[in-house]
């Protein structure tokens, strides 16, 4: 419907490659971990809430590791709490991706000299975008959420 | 129908307890923290917390840095009501040094404190909705909360962490149009908490989910330190604002509310009052503001002479407080944070013997706890 | 349970250091208040701090029901804490200051005092390295557990380096 709508007279077949049809629906649903960890956290939420909304670009918070797509990492990570941030990412199911939200998760933050916390997420998990800020406004968010779709654009299936 | 009589009641059967774990990743909204109960069946026989997941040294920290440099990492101590954090820190400075605060800046910094504290409550009315199995008051509350949020950003310049009290006074005048717009807020916030109120409040599932729930004498708050609106709901009205009146609330007139059960549904109303006064102290600021400076002229580099102070404020949790001890340098030696959510979490054990486990998460959400100022 | 008000209380700090140094004459307990930026400084010996505690908190003029905090520092040839306790019925504050020996500091647990004083004992002695004695439940609370130093201590230096991360595989 739309774009095919009124173009061809007899019925046919659409040939699309399967990459494309899986990345198109996949960017458009990817549900999201909530793991808040900080006070970047309480932009998720007001991200997430009504005023800016998530839920209009398909994206949803789901409470397991097995039912989510995304895991965006808000907040300082300490030796304590490292172990876990890395068994729950790979409790997730494949296809996964991981988002790194404020500069406490970028690269240490305001702790950059503290002797209990690990300076930087991708030092214990692979990390797929970046989104800066102290804490990032919910626009910022959105714009490191929708780089997303890029990321996801380049997955295939192809065996390299 | 049963007319015979048991032999064994429950009490008497053999207790075969089990532990579950509730993880530090959990589906609620109030951050890493993680106990371990010994449960006999859905009865909770005791639990051990462990905290620590974020704890990043921020006492260690304090003394490399100076007193300007350390105020940005007091915001995010307790950043659901950042600028309360910022009030108190520069207070403590400010007696320490005897530096005078003019009285614009004073009736600014007020405005700022409690629409920063009406935030604080609208995310803790949409997370109890949260605790007790309803979504409709998280979206509500966060809404709400967006209105009171732009007025602080139209003030401040910048979302959640606002870096704009300082030592002497604030950093920038009020804007043109933020009169306006506080007059509009002022108007519609207490319509809107009317719909709120008749929303959840009376609602009856959520009175038998929290009627008689978690109950704290007032001894026992006392004992077990506790403050703020956990201490209120227990039976004893008392704040800060108005024992020891600070930038001018004394000024002001408002209400302090109590409950008298101290259960969660009183804790619940406690904090539901409180924004109402809230309202009614900003509107009274913001009547009468005095012409005049905003900032007093404060050296580049603050030293403080030596000697040790304990300064505290009515945060939205409790009793912040800062104990400073200066040696006459320009870093403190030592400085050491007191924080509502630690006194309040080391109760816990005592006031879930016997619940179950259900109640357990609602008890844990009217605490209110932020686990930013748990671990520090 | 019904309503006390506590809001009209404004509690004078210099009739309290009148009234607590009498007290403690009585008692035959060293203590020598003064007053600094409006509040009730004290020292104290380190041997009498539960029955000061208790006198304070179960004598009926004095009455300091609630536990402010315990604040534990270290200078270079003593460690010192200081109790910070409130009366919620007169209003008045007071910090009691007691010094402890470099070498091997020991203080006794006022638990059995002020239950409240549960945690704040648990940090000092993770952060300090300061031994509380009679405590129930002396265990890691904010720390890993596998560090061999002590963080407030001024003898660890923070300093910034470039770090790896070191896995910690000690709890769980």
């Amino acid at each position: 419907m739309g774009y095919l709508d009124g173009r061809f007279k007899k019925p046919n077949i659409v040939t699309l490659s399967y990459d494309k049809l899986m990345n198109a629906a996949r960017s458009r649903s990817v549900w999201y971990l909530t793991f808040g960890i900080a006070c970047c956290a309480i932009e998720m939420m007001a991200t997430g809430a009504s005023h800016y909304d998530l839920d209009r670009f398909g994206m949803f918070f789901r409470a397991s590791p097995r039912q989510a797509d995304l895991i965006i990492i808000s907040g300082w990570i300490t030796r304590k709490y490292a172990p876990v941030v890395k068994r729950i990412y790979e409790q997730m199911a494949e296809p996964k991706y991981v988002v790194a939200m404020g500069s406490c998760a970028i690269s240490g933050g305001h702790t950059y000299d503290s002797y209990n916390t690990v300076q930087g997420i991708d030092k214990i998990i692979p990390v797929d975008v970046y989104v800066q800020g102290c804490p990032p406004r919910p626009e910022a968010l959105y714009k490191g959420l929708l780089e997303m779709k890029k990321v996801i654009n380049r997955d295939t299936i192809v065996v390299k | 129908m049963f007319t015979q009589e048991f032999e064994n009641t429950v009490e008497d059967l053999p207790k075969d307890y089990m532990e579950v774990n509730f993880g530090p990743h959990h589906p609620s909204t109030h951050g890493v923290f993680r106990f371990i109960a010994r449960v006999d069946g859905e009865r909770i026989a005791g639990i051990e917390p462990v905290v620590g997941y974020l704890h990043r040294g921020v006492e260690k920290m304090a003394e490399s840095r100076t007193y300007i440099q350390f105020k940005p990492l007091v915001d995010r101590l307790d950043y659901t009501g950042a600028l309360i954090n910022e009030l108190c820190y520069c207070q403590a400075l400010e007696k320490m040094a005897g530096i005078e605060v003019p009285a614009r800046a004073q009736a600014i910094r007020v405005i700022a404190a409690e629409l920063n504290r009406i935030c604080a409550h609208l995310i803790f009315y949409g997370a109890m909705g949260l605790e007790a199995g309803a979504f409709t008051p998280f979206l509500f509350g966060f809404a709400e909360r967006e209105k009171a949020f732009q007025l602080l950003e139209m003030l401040a310049g910048g979302r959640l962490t606002f870096n704009y009290i300082t030592v002497g006074g604030v950093r920038k005048d009020i804007p043109e149009d933020f009169m306006k717009d506080l007059d509009r807020f002022i108007s519609t916030f207490p319509k809107r908490l009317k719909v709120f109120e008749d929303l959840f409040t009376g609602n009856e599932i959520f009175k038998s989910r929290t009627r008689g729930i978690g109950v704290i004498s007032r001894e026992d708050a006392f004992d077990w330190a506790m403050s703020g609106p956990t201490l209120r709901g227990s039976g004893a009205r008392f704040d800060i604002r108005k024992a020891e009146p600070y930038s001018g609330y004394d000024k002001y007139d408002f209400d302090i509310p109590a409950g008298e059960n101290g259960d969660v549904y009183d804790r619940y109303l406690v904090r539901m009052e409180e924004m109402r006064q809230s309202l009614r102290i900003v509107e009274q600021a913001a009547g009468g503001l005095p012409p005049g400076d905003i900032q007093v002229k404060v050296p580049k580099v603050l030293k403080l002479p030596e000697g040790e102070l304990y300064y505290r404020n009515e945060g939205t949790k409790g009793e912040i407080g800062f104990y400073i001890i200066s040696d006459g340098g320009k870093t403190p030696y030592r400085m050491k944070i007191r924080t509502p959510s630690f006194s309040h979490l080391s109760a816990l054990d005592y006031v879930l013997k016997g619940a179950y486990i259900a109640d357990a998460i609602v008890i844990l959400g009217s605490f209110d706890t932020v686990m930013g100022s748990v671990d520090r | 349970m019904e309503i006390i008000d506590y809001t009209d209380i404004r509690g004078d700090n210099q009739e309290a250091l009148e009234l607590i140094k009498n007290k403690a004459k009585e008692a035959g307990i060293r203590i020598e208040p003064e007053l600094v930026f409006d509040q009730v400084n004290a020292d104290a010996d380190a041997g009498d701090i539960i029955p000061l505690c208790r006198m304070l908190k179960e004598d009926k003029d004095l009455s300091f029901e609630y536990i402010r905090s315990i604040t534990g520092s270290d200078f270079e040839d003593r460690y010192e804490i200081v109790y910070s306790l409130y009366s919620f019925s007169n209003g008045w504050s007071i910090n009691i200051k007691i010094k402890l020996d470099h070498e091997k500091p020991a203080v006794d647990s006022i638990i059995e005092v002020y239950r409240g004083a549960d945690w704040f004992e648990r940090e000092i002695w993770e952060m300090l390295g300061i031994d509380i004695k009679g405590h129930p439940n002396l265990k890691t609370l904010l720390l890993v557990g596998d560090e061999d130093f002590h963080p407030l201590r001024k003898s660890f230096e923070l300093k910034w380096e470039e770090r790896k991360y070191i896995p910690t595989e000690k709890f769980e």
